[in-house]
């Protein structure tokens, strides 16, 4: 397998578990699909929590269901794949709050020192360093951030 | 197995020796393979058993000890500039930004800056990359690392696309993903690439993708049968047939 465990989720990954999902008619038992697919528990539920953040699956009791959002971005090509993930992050508080940042900044761009001390003060119970790579990391996917990894810079992608 | 040479792509009886500490030793043997144009072809077989080496000399990396290639009903000599390779292992240069990595293939072939850069912007789009130019490989999870290497593939603009266990790197989910979008590309008319040879050990993936199935048998190896696929995509592998297919290819591989 290909490098560290990531802190965050990758996007392909909770594409994946909706495929899996559908292929088993929308809905399964937490564990059983933990089991079908070689998961350890905490993994899975990583990966569940991170698809149950965007909307695309719900978790009553102890089973796991498609919703229409989860059924609807499987239908969708590569890139409206991408733009349907934009939409969903600008509905969660840390996506919208750091975006509001960063627009209010002249170059609308921040780096990630100053960037990670706001998120630690406006969201306590986030690990800052785990959110700061799921901004870049989904926020590269949803073509929302961009990320200069040499000026350790988060910017607004204007697609330019 | 003597069927008609297909005018696209055509192994008659080819085979490959390689020597080792002095002893040399047959890898394949009397292989026959037949490819048409607009076609997904899989090619499973047990683990060493020549695999890599045929796509090696599909593309005209290497010759054949005997027996011959012909594309587009002719033999083949050296590199067919007409395909282009997908990694297992990404290939990828970790001091290249995505961008440049995309690029490489174009910048070799010597092609103008501004087409390149009209092209290498095309396919980075296509393939969803958009948004990762300025990363570099570090950066990248592995399903982005291969999405790359897939861009930078489908940048030459092949008429075959040829992969070698494109999804084995990638954890099980991301490779789900993965397949699906291939295929999404596959079937996308503003690709110019139509035709896809896939080597895989993973035999579900061999039947959810390719029209066709070829099984290889173990070293000095050659063809064993030609399956074809003939459901519906996108397949299920709860479907009877599915697992039908799978039960046979499995018993002719191990
Ligand atoms: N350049 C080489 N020199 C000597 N032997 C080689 C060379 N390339 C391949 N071989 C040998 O040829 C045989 C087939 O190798 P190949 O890599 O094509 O198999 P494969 O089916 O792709 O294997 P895997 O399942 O590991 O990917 C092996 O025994 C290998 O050691
Ligand atoms: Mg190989």
């Amino acid at each position: 397998m290909e490098g560290e465990p990531e802190p965050y989720t990758g996007i392909s990954r909770i594409i994946g578990l909706l495929k899996i999902l559908k292929e088993k008619g929308g809905a399964s038992d937490l564990y059983q699909l933990g089991v079908d697919l070689h998961l350890e528990l905490g993994e899975e539920l990583q990966i569940v929590k991170a698809a149950e953040s965007l909307g695309f699956v719900i978790t009553p009791e102890s089973d796991i269901a498609l919703t229409p959002l989860g059924e609807e971005i499987l239908e969708k090509d590569i890139n409206g794949r991408k733009k349907l993930i934009r939409e969903r992050l600008l509905t969660l508080p840390l996506f919208s709050r750091v975006f509001e940042w960063l627009e209010a900044e002249e170059e609308e761009s921040l780096s990630m020192e100053p960037l990670k001390r706001k998120i630690g003060e406006a969201f306590p119970n986030e690990d800052v360093d785990t959110a700061f790579s799921m901004l870049v990391n989904w926020g590269r996917y949803a073509e929302l951030f961009g990320y200069n990894a040499a000026r350790e810079e988060l910017y607004v992608d204007r697609g330019v | 197995m003597t069927s008609r040479r297909s005018d696209f792509l055509s192994l008659r009886n080819v085979a490959r020796d390689f020597t080792r500490e002095t002893r040399s030793y047959r890898a394949i043997d009397n292989l026959s393979l037949d490819v048409e144009e607009g076609e997904f072809v899989a090619i499973v077989g047990p683990s060493g058993c020549g695999k890599s080496t045929l796509l090696r000399i599909l593309q005209g990396l290497i010759p054949p000890t005997s027996g011959e290639v012909f594309y587009k009903d002719r033999p083949q000599d050296g590199v067919n500039s007409d395909m282009a390779m997908v990694f297992q292992g990404f290939a990828l240069l970790p001091w290249l930004s995505v961008r440049d990595n995309v690029a490489l293939g174009l910048v070799a072939r010597g092609r103008k800056p501004s087409e390149i850069d009209r092209t290498v912007s095309f396919y980075i789009d296509k393939v969803g990359l958009e948004g990762y130019e300025e990363a570099y490989p570090r950066e990248l999870s592995g399903g982005m690392k291969q999405r790359v290497g897939l861009a930078r593939a489908l940048a030459i603009e092949p008429r075959i696309l040829l992969m070698d266990e494109p999804f084995s790197n990638l954890d099980a989910l991301t490779s789900v993903t993965l397949r699906d979008e291939v295929l999404m590309l596959w079937q996308d008319p503003e690709m110019p690439v139509r035709t896809i040879i896939m080597v895989t050990h993973i035999i579900e993936e061999a039947i959810q993708m390719a029209d066709r199935v070829v099984v290889l048998s173990r070293r000095p190896t050659h063809v064993v049968r030609e399956i074809a696929v003939d459901l519906p995509r996108p397949r299920s592998r709860k479907h009877p047939e599915f697992e039908r297919l799978s039960d046979e290819i499995f018993s002719l591989i191990s």
